[in-house]
């Protein structure tokens, strides 16, 4: 990964200047990460500056710490992408016997209809395959063999950065890694059997 | 060897592989290593397997080339379109707003302040744009002038505080007459207008004050001076986060009734009744607050709520303790959650667990943005 590493150790907080190259570095990663998933450009850039103000409010308070800050971006971008659906509560009579707020419905005022980020990424990746088989059986996977394969593959993640974001250790990710394209490759000799 | 010195040993050399050549176990850190899961408690299950099984069989490697060309392709595709880079004045205003400086020495040319030409984005450093040598004539002008004029004026007054979006999705943010949509970084001054849409949201940062609106929620800039800061709320619901170095007093009207303070966070929905009659519902989070009105006024402590319907001849006031309904509700526990997380002091939500492994919202704080 061409992406410079902060220093290892935790260290004072970094000043403006190191903040300033961290940013330049990973804004155009974690932005097209982000855009590959959100088709609203309004909504990616939201989601890119609420990553970066969390991970770079962090770094000011507490310093950097042990994880490399592109791995810590990309899963506080995923963390972010996947609250997929999000009522924002509406103002309404707060009498003290009354219940609590109802969510909204879908289609009602105060619903966020975000789009599946993970889903969107997976079908980018699939439209780019040579092979209508192996695009059908990738659409086809689990969410979770979907969204590893689409991480490696399409956003090009690192070990590091694919362990930060899924939250995994190294031997784990590369035990899913291998049984997602086990999946992937058993899907595709289906789907080609199925239409010869 | 106990189990829990073996497991942890069998956890370090899973992943761990020989390079050829050498005799020293490297770390890996390639892709073809295939260790049983780390998730089973067999500590049997966590040791490494055999070097035979340790690499991706040639199907499968195979695969995964297909798979990495197909997504090198889509992003070259991504690329193309513009959709994968950030817009360049996107990425000039959001480093101005997270580093305190623009960080280079002119602002991208495309839509830099689409709302407000005029006006710089916050933390542009304008004279960035100016050359050495009329940096000089400038300072030598300043210098001159001052001299001139240093005894005879008074004391600089104090700055007013500055406006800007930080968090905007769905936001609308109208000047001078002119509607546009808001970006971040958008400065807002006197007489501007934010309107969120149904389901969007919006962060608006006032010097270290901080308002955040919920979708359908509108306010009005009425005045930003070093000693008041006045702002109307036209619909809909917003936390206030007043930090006590703002002004000298915070001030918002909504209808017939304003709420003044010069610290404090409180919450404040204002709802449609029917036949021009509307409810106005303050909760005051931390601090205390002034209330006033036609006939109207007095105080709101911390803890306390207040439920006005203006519209009739006049408002009706009811006052009360906050209530466990309150407590629970999501948007101010989103609010409070948010505030801790800028280190401010929570006032009834002091209680509240940590948010440390929470998933984030959508727009997060402002007080993690603003150095």
């Amino acid at each position: 990964m061409d992406a410079p590493r902060p220093p290892r150790n935790r260290t004072t907080s970094p000043g403006p200047r190191s903040l300033g190259e961290l940013y330049d570095v990973h804004l155009p990663r974690v932005h097209a990460f982000v855009a590959r998933r959100i088709w609203d450009p309004h909504v990616v850039e939201a989601v890119t500056a609420a990553t970066f103000a969390r991970v770079f409010g962090t770094i000011r308070r507490d310093g950097l710490g042990e994880e490399a800050v592109g791995a810590w971006l990309y899963r506080t971008a995923s963390g972010i992408l996947s609250v997929r659906r999000r009522s924002v509560p509406q103002p309404g009579p707060m009498a003290h016997d009354s219940e609590p707020p109802e969510p909204a419905e879908p289609g009602e005022p105060g619903w966020i209809d975000a789009p599946d980020g993970d889903a969107t990424a997976a079908r980018l990746l699939a439209a780019a395959l040579d092979r209508n088989e192996l695009s059908r059986a990738l659409l086809a996977l689990s969410r979770a063999d979907q969204r590893l394969l689409v991480l490696r593959f399409l956003d090009g993640l690192e070990p590091d950065e694919l362990c930060a974001t899924l939250e995994c250790s190294r031997a784990t990710l590369a035990y899913r890694l291998r049984r997602a394209l086990r999946t992937l490759a058993d899907g595709a000799l289906r789907e080609a059997t199925d239409a010869a | 060897m106990r189990p829990e010195r073996r497991a942890v040993d069998a956890h370090r050399l899973v992943g761990v592989r020989r390079r050829p050549g050498t005799r020293r176990a490297m770390p890996a850190r390639g892709w073809d290593v295939d260790p049983a899961p780390t998730g089973s408690d067999d500590v049997e299950a966590r040791l490494p397997r055999p070097r035979a099984t340790a690499v991706l069989s040639p199907d499968l490697a195979a695969l995964s080339a297909e798979l990495a060309i197909a997504g090198a392709r889509a992003r070259a595709r991504a690329a193309a379109d513009r959709r994968a880079a950030p817009d360049p004045a996107f990425a000039w205003s959001l480093r101005a707003l997270l580093l305190g400086t623009s960080g280079s020495a002119t602002p991208p040319d495309a839509g830099l302040v689409p709302l407000r030409p005029s006006v710089p984005p916050p933390g542009a450093r304008l004279f960035d744009r100016v050359a050495a040598p009329r940096w000089t004539a400038l300072t030598a002008a300043s210098i001159l002038a001052f001299a001139a004029i240093g005894m005879t004026t008074p004391p600089v007054a104090p700055a007013a505080p500055q406006a800007h979006l930080v968090g905007v999705v769905g936001v609308t943010l109208t000047h001078a007459g002119h509607a546009g949509a808001a970006r971040i970084g958008s400065p807002v001054v006197r007489d501007d207008r934010v309107s969120v849409a149904a389901g969007g949201a919006a962060t608006l940062v006032i010097g270290p004050s901080e308002i955040r609106l919920a979708g359908g929620a509108s306010i009005e800039i009425e005045r930003i001076d070093p000693d008041e800061v006045a702002i109307i709320q036209r619909a809909g619901r917003a936390w206030y986060r007043v930090a006590p170095a703002t002004a000298g007093s915070f001030t918002v009207r909504a209808a017939t009734v304003s709420w003044t303070t010069g610290a404090a966070a409180f919450d404040l929905a204002r709802v449609a009744l029917g036949g021009g009659r509307e409810r106005l519902t303050t909760v005051a989070i931390e601090g205390s607050l002034r209330f006033d009105g036609p006939d109207l006024a007095g105080s709101l402590a911390e803890g306390r709520r207040a439920s006005v319907t203006v519209g009739d001849e006049l408002p009706d006031i009811a006052i009360g303790d906050v209530t466990r309904v309150d407590l629970a509700d999501p948007w101010l526990v989103e609010n409070a959650r948010l505030d801790a997380e800028g280190g401010r002091p929570l006032g009834i939500f002091s209680g509240l667990p940590a948010a440390t492994n929470r998933p984030p919202t959508i727009l997060g704080s402002a007080a993690a943005a603003v150095p």
